[in-house]
């Protein structure tokens, strides 16, 4: 395995207390933000531009390019929000960030704040995930009493307030722009861009939300330079990243790996190969909103341009294995009905259109499909790609790759009913 | 600055301005694009995704589907309604909205003028594919105005869009998500804003539809409309009242870019059910005996020249009406002159009247600028101040909250918090007549202030000192004349370079601002002293309850007690129908053609509907067959708004060429009236601070007499109530719900009401416009 950077201070094999400021600091904790406060704000920001790390929520644009976005000379408030509202399924990446090592993030937003002066932080932290907001919120006051947080940051004159928000828990909530109604009280639909939140966000002010992971890299790049963190990785995507395997593998977990690593080595390796007797099926590469890929794709190295070249996203890099022995009806219908209840409710094509879906799909698995079923889910696949946001999209990534790499399996049931051994997907049958 | 670009729409170039958006740039040229979110008072959201077409930013580019309502017109740009693949995709957008749709349209309160019904013919959507059954909700109770029919809901977000977003109402959400969203209350109760009935024609379909038309419904191309002014306030909205087999069914608002634009108040969609109210006077009356209208007229004008020959014409005087028209009100002017006299009041008393003419004055005079209601959405800071503007001029409210949306600050004085004072910056709560003072003080910045006002001051002339449209509305209908003198002395005061401060009053009736302009007329006293001395034996009134001119029942008998002939001219039963020897009964405002003189002295004309029934005549014709009686009519051709307004001569012009369905008129001041200067405001004659004041509160629902024949507006009146602070009532040892009998100090008693929100050494009553047949039903209780 190669050298853990974001995971030093972690255990991703069995839970424990999260990782202490004195642990934390002797490990090299705060010397990033140590280093950002000796230079300017816009040194900070050329540094992170310079070491080509990209988002890690899923769709993996610039950080510093979308930081360059937030004007400098703005006189009033300005806010850092950490996306930490992980809804996607199958991944759990954040999750083990904010659980075991707290002040890696609060590193990493002292970081950026202090990149784009901005003196007010939150961290939007999935309802789910409550009790990873109280070893939180326990480490912001432990860094606020070591002078890491609150008025003059380590005599610096930078002053940087930050609290944590507890998500209602809805699937948009991850969504930015949803992400910033919900926390200013409003129903979690996503607004419509421009503005971008970078120049009218939370309140109406220049907002950054960036993800978990994406803060956490800060901390390493400003401690150890661009230049290191650009040798690990690809071209294009620099770094580690955090990559995860769920469901029919061994060994489901976590590992920091370096990006571009080949798809079957996650697999194989790290995750143990097949957990049950039948080979791998299908894997939906980032979370649950990225097209499925097939075992002749398996040599994908998982990084942003290689896996979309193959087709998919990479996403979050949290991998979603599927065997023979499952059935692609009833995954695809797992799926849909997920989405079908995510849907904020706000453009038509989403809010009916994924229901819909739902309600077809079930009656295929039910048995009760009808002719021209599949010929109305390929429109409707069309269809959902004309949404507000990029929710509906997401949800026609894993479902339009379902019924065109498995019509075969959908075209079964059309032909013969429902098997009678056929086995649900994984899940609550609604 | 607008830019012009040349935007491709179907193959034809269009020149367009920069950055507007396609959809209503399409629409306003009758091309149409189906859309349901789209509201031109909301704005886009893009939520429907209806508007869909192909859209290319130039011609060498691919087009792309794209949302017309969300794309700015930019130089070179290609539009493809008629697209094969957004044809599609709108047709299918439409299938996705019936998936849940019921298809009740045979029984559907909507029929025939629903958005729905219009975009799925536009959009050639036909054939569902779905087989699952649809979503079912259960209805909400919104109260008396407002019937709730989720089913049929799109969930388009318009009403929340209205009704939170606009109007800023907090008691209609959106609940749940997915397919599942529900528009409602939290709970079941009557919706909260004084906007509520604009749901029924901002929603596409018929979930939010209007209850007392349902209870006489008709489908909305029987019936018979025409343009009308609202009766119900000094803003003058245009409306668009609805009949059918002789009763008035509905009323909506009719678009006009210069008042209303696209919504009314709920005062005004609800209240005209006073039309087929059963005390509408639908016959004559001469001492008592029941005969047909003409003769009745005829009769008076009998009673009148006996009266004349016996007494002089100086014993017989009229009376005008703020709720009559100008040419009506000028009839009656015409008619007492045919008899000899000149003695006509329009006040309830002189200090009403006075306020009123000097206001109306100002307002004319073109030396400031007078705010409509677009130009009041504009304004970047804005002071309220003498009363309640939601109760009193509901929707200038409206426009109001535009600006507040904006980011328009807010400052109130008045003795009451309203409902808009929810929204305001600031309020302060004064002493009625102390406002004027106040408003004085905020304007010259040199001028000490009091420790009580020192934040609200200090924070009003900042919000003034970094505004550049800043706007000041002002009650001229409380007869506060320091206070009209005090708005426009701080308009002209205000307005200084990079600034321009406008003004707007508000009146006592939708024809307040017009009866003020009349040339020659009295004030009140000169009426009822004359009556007194007996030198008045006659009286004409016009539309008018002058029950309501006085304090209680008894005051009112006694005015009248001398009166040895009261001819009424009226449409409703009133306690002076009652008391009057000769009651003749006109059509109801509705019905009537005429022209009224808003807040703004913008003149519109309202075109009269006919409707068969036992009275038809409208004022004006009764009035004018009266002056005919007398052999006088060259005196009603020979005419001019001019002699009876003091407005230019060329105002005069316009309004003898203006047309029902024009936006109106502004009118310019004649030489009669004093030409507005700065006087001195008068210092307020403030009465001793431990004394109490009396403040009479004024309801949307409940204070106007019109509107009070509409049973939901009935319903929703408030009860008769003394308020005080509850700091007074503790020094008086006063506890909520019992009775605070003040009639000694303000002739006022009634169950207590504790409000935080009154000024101190204050007392509220509300005003209460009870029906004539309620009060004497009433009376009858008692005395039973």
């Amino acid at each position: 395995m190669s050298e853990r950077i974001l995971l030093k201070n972690i255990d991703t094999t069995r839970p424990g207390p999260p990782c202490s400021y004195d642990r934390y600091v002797k490990g090299g904790g705060y010397e990033g933000a140590r280093a950002a406060l000796r230079m300017t704000p816009l040194e900070v920001q050329q540094v992170v531009k310079d070491s080509g790390l990209r988002g890690r929520g899923g769709a993996g644009f610039p950080t510093g390019l979308k930081w360059s976005f937030v004007p400098m000379d703005f006189k009033g408030q300005k806010y850092l929000i950490c996306n930490c509202d992980e809804m996607e399924p199958g991944t759990f990446k954040d999750r083990a960030l904010i659980y075991n090592d707290p002040h890696q993030l609060i590193e990493g937003m002292i970081i950026a704040a202090y990149a784009m002066q901005m003196t007010k932080g939150f961290i939007f932290i999935r309802y789910e995930y409550r009790k990873g907001a109280e070893s939180v919120n326990h480490a912001i006051a432990i860094a606020e009493k070591n002078g890491w947080l609150g008025r003059n940051i380590q005599g610096s004159g930078f002053d940087f307030h930050l609290e944590t928000h507890l998500s209602a828990g809805r699937y948009i909530c991850g969504e930015e722009t949803a992400l910033i109604n919900s926390l200013e009280g409003r129903r979690a639909n996503p607004r419509s861009k421009p503005p971008f939140p970078q120049t009218k966000g939370f309140l109406g002010q220049p907002t950054i939300v960036n993800n978990v992971e994406t803060l956490c890299c800060l901390p390493h790049i400003l401690a150890r330079g661009a230049s290191w963190f650009k040798s690990i990785g690809t071209e294009g995507s620099s770094g580690t990243k955090i990559v995860g395997a769920s469901g029919r593998v061994r060994r489901p977990g976590l590992w920091e790996l370096p990006m571009g690593v080949p798809m079957r080595t996650v697999l194989e390796e790290y995750a143990g190969g097949p957990a049950r007797e039948h080979g791998f099926k299908a894997v939906i590469p980032g979370g649950l909103s990225t097209p499925m890929m097939t075992p002749d794709q398996f040599d994908t190295p998982l990084d942003f341009d290689s896996v979309a070249k193959a087709g998919s996203r990479l996403g979050t890099a949290c991998l979603i294995v599927f065997d023979e022995g499952d059935c692609m009806v009833n995954v695809t219908e797992n799926i849909i009905r997920f989405y079908a209840r995510e849907s904020c409710g706000f453009c038509t094509p989403c809010r009916e259109g994924i229901p819909y879906i739902h309600d077809i799909v079930k009656a295929i698995r039910d048995g009760a499909g009808c002719e021209g079923d599949l010929p109305t889910l390929d429109e409707m696949a069309k269809h959902i790609m004309h949404t507000f946001c990029a929710f509906a999209p997401g949800a026609q990534g894993p479902f339009l790759s379902a019924i065109t790499k498995f019509r075969h399996e959908f075209e079964n049931y059309l032909r013969a009913g429902a098997p009678a051994a056929a086995t649900p997907a994984a899940g609550r049958q609604s | 600055m607008s830019q012009k670009v040349t935007i491709t729409i179907d193959g034809r170039a269009y020149e367009v301005e920069a950055g507007e958006n396609i959809l209503q740039i399409c629409l306003d040229r009758g091309l149409l694009i189906p859309h349901f979110c789209y509201h031109e008072a909301l704005g886009p959201v893009g939520a429907c995704r209806l508007c869909a077409a192909s859209i290319a930013p130039s011609a060498d580019k691919p087009g792309r589907l794209d949302m017309t309502c969300m794309t700015r017109a930019a130089d070179g740009m290609v539009i493809n309604i008629n697209d094969d693949y957004a044809r599609a995709f709108r047709k299918k957008v439409i299938e996705d909205l019936m998936l849940n749709h019921p298809h009740d349209c045979p029984v559907c309160d909507e029929g025939g003028e629903c958005m729905l019904q219009n975009m799925t013919v536009l959009s050639e959507h036909q054939h569902r594919s779905t087989r699952f059954p649809k979503r079912t909700w259960e209805n909400q109770y919104l109260g008396p105005f407002i019937h709730h029919e989720m089913n049929r809901c799109i969930t388009c977000y318009r009403c929340t869009r209205f009704y939170g977003d606009y109007a800023l109402g907090r008691d209609l959400g959106a609940f749940g998500s997915r397919n599942r969203v529900y528009f409602g209350r939290v709970r079941d109760g009557v919706l909260e804003s004084e906007f509520s009935g604009n749901l029924v024609d901002v929603c596409p379909t018929g979930v939010f539809t209007d209850k007392r038309f349902r209870e006489v419904y008709a489908r909305p191309w029987d019936l018979s409309t025409a343009r009308s002014v609202c009766v119900h306030c000094s803003v003058g909205c245009t409306v668009l009242p609805g009949f059918r087999h002789g009763t008035l069914r509905r009323i909506k608002p009719a678009e006009n870019s210069a008042v209303n634009r696209f919504f009314i108040c709920d005062r005004g969609r609800f209240g005209g059910e006073y039309v087929n109210h059963p005390s509408r006077l639908r016959s004559g009356r001469l001492e008592g005996q029941v005969i047909d209208p003409e003769e009745v007229a005829d009769a008076v004008i009998g009673r009148l020249k006996a009266i004349v020959a016996e007494h002089g014409p100086q014993s017989v005087a009229a009376l005008g009406s703020s709720r009559a028209s100008l040419e009506a009100n000028a009839a009656l002017g015409i008619l007492l002159a045919a008899l000899g006299s000149q003695t006509i009041a329009f006040f309830a008393s002189d200090a009403e009247r006075a306020a009123a003419r000097r206001a109306a004055a100002i307002t004319v005079s073109g030396q400031v600028r007078v705010a409509s209601l677009p130009d009041m959405e504009k304004a970047d800071c804005v002071f309220v101040a003498g009363g309640d503007l939601t109760a009193e001029a509901a929707m200038m409210d409206l426009s109001i909250r535009q600006a507040i949306r904006a980011g328009a600050p807010v400052f109130i004085l008045s003795p009451r918090a309203g409902s808009l004072d929810q929204y305001a910056r600031m309020s302060l709560r004064v002493r009625p007549g102390t406002e004027a003072a106040m408003l004085s003080q905020i304007a010259d910045s040199s001028a000490p202030v009091g420790t009580e006002a020192q934040a609200f001051v200090t924070a009003a002339r900042q919000a003034l000192a970094d505004s550049k449209h800043p706007l000041v509305l002002a009650s001229a209908m409380r007869g506060d004349t320091a206070l009209v003198e005090a708005a426009f002395e701080f308009t002209r005061r205000t307005t200084t370079e990079g600034r321009v401060c406008s003004l707007a009053y508000w009146f006592s009736g939708p024809n307040a601002a017009g009866v003020a302009l009349a040339n020659g007329d009295s004030p009140p006293s000169a009426v009822w002293d004359g009556i007194r001395d007996n030198r008045i034996k006659a009286l004409i009134v016009l539309e008018r309850d002058l029950s309501r001119d006085f304090s209680s029942e008894n005051e009112f008998a006694a005015a009248l007690k001398n009166i040895r002939f009261l001819a009424v001219i009226d449409s409703i039963e009133t306690a002076t129908t009652t008391a009057a020897n000769a009651v003749i009964p006109c059509v109801s405002h509705y019905q009537s053609s005429g022209t009224f003189m808003n807040f703004e002295g913008r003149c519109q004309r309202f075109a009269g509907l006919h409707i068969p029934g036992p009275v038809t005549r409208t004022n004006s014709e009764l009035l004018i067959r009266m002056i005919e009686a007398l052999g006088e009519g060259d005196r009603i051709a020979g005419a001019e708004y001019s002699t009876a307004y003091d407005i230019s001569a060329d105002s005069s012009l316009e309004l003898d060429a203006l047309e029902p369905d024009h936006v109106g008129v502004r009118v310019r001041l004649g030489s009669h009236l004093q030409p507005p200067s700065v006087a001195p405001a008068n210092p307020p004659t403030a009465s001793s601070p431990l004394q109490f004041a009396l403040w009479r509160t004024h309801f949307l629902f409940g204070s106007e007499e019109l509107s009070m024949l509409a049973p939901p507006i009935a319903e929703l009146s408030p009860k008769p109530w003394v308020e005080m602070h509850p700091e007074d009532a503790r020094h008086r040892r006063l506890t909520e719900g019992a009775t605070a009998d003040l009639t000694k100090e303000l002739g006022v008693s009634g169950p207590l009401r504790l409000n935080d929100r009154l000024a101190r050494h204050v007392v509220a009553v509300p005003v209460l416009a009870v029906p004539c047949a309620e009060r004497s039903r009433e009376r009858e209780e008692v005395m039973a």
